[in-house]
């Protein structure tokens, strides 16, 4: 890798062949669906041929590989995420799509993350009201349904504000 | 998304040609200090600055992008060339009563 930094293209064919089995088992770690994780690895190694040329000397270069990887894996998950929130964001759609999976769990962990942080924006009346909403121990009020009218739209352009705002 | 691995070679040897294009870019642009230093500091021509700092930045960009010797001789040779120009550009920035 440190030829391949100083320019050497003859160093090329040898760190392929050592970077793309490495990539190959770390992101089949990480992810289960074999489509996605070519996907990923094509991205993983676009990435780090690309950045090669910056690679420091003095550091590790499979953990350097490996660093570089776990974000563009961190970065698909978000734009993943990102995706189906947008195409509906249906917190049930998302569970029932994630399935068993440990990157399908995650996905989840993440989005239910995400809620609670746009939650923990609101008032304490609007938080009250989504969450006995969420709990089902809705009372059929005119009053309540209003509330929760209001609370909804206020969780919506915070959405908006935090996180499609930053996906645009 | 199925792609070979001769074909996933191929495209990683383009993005690692692709990052020593932007190196040499880089690497090149910031040669261009220099010219413009010529310029405002020394009341070097314009013209031949600009002539003189676009071949400086080809050359120096190009260099990186080859890399290897090549590119270690061209940031020895930019470095020894500031340490050269900078006892006359001083001489020059100085009032003549202190010379």
């Amino acid at each position: 890798m440190s030829a391949l930094a100083d320019g050497d293209r003859d160093a090329f064919a040898v760190v392929f062949r050592s970077v793309k089995p490495l990539l190959d088992r770390y992101v089949s770690r990480l992810v289960r669906d074999s489509a996605t994780r070519d996907e990923i690895v094509q991205a993983c190694i676009i990435k780090v041929f690309e950045s090669a040329s910056t690679f420091d000397p003095e550091r590790d270069a499979a953990a350097w590989v490996l660093a570089l990887a776990s974000w563009e894996v961190r970065s698909f998950r978000r734009d993943r995420a990102r995706q189906i929130m947008r195409s509906g964001g249906d917190p049930t759609r998302v569970l029932k799509e994630s399935g068993h999976d440990p990157e399908g769990e995650t996905l989840r962990r993440e989005i239910v993350d995400a809620v609670h942080a746009c939650l923990g924006d609101l008032s304490l009346t609007d938080q009250e009201v989504i969450l006995t909403m969420l709990a089902e121990e809705r009372p059929p009020t005119p009053t309540f349904r209003k509330k929760l009218e209001r609370a909804l739209a206020r969780f919506k352009s915070k959405w908006v504000a935090r996180y499609e705002h930053d996906a645009s | 998304m199925n792609t070979t691995l001769p074909d996933l070679q191929a495209v990683a040897r383009r993005a690692y040609e692709r990052g020593r294009v932007r190196l040499g870019a880089s690497r090149g642009l910031l040669t261009l200090a220099l010219p413009l230093a010529a310029v405002m500091l020394l009341g070097v021509p314009v013209p031949l600055a600009l002539v003189l700092g676009a071949g400086l930045a080809f050359a120096f960009g190009y260099a990186q992008f080859k890399g290897q010797s090549m590119g270690r001789g061209a940031r020895m040779g930019l470095l020894l060339g500031l340490a050269g120009a900078v006892g006359p550009a001083i001489r020059c920035l100085l009032p003549r009563g202190l010379m």
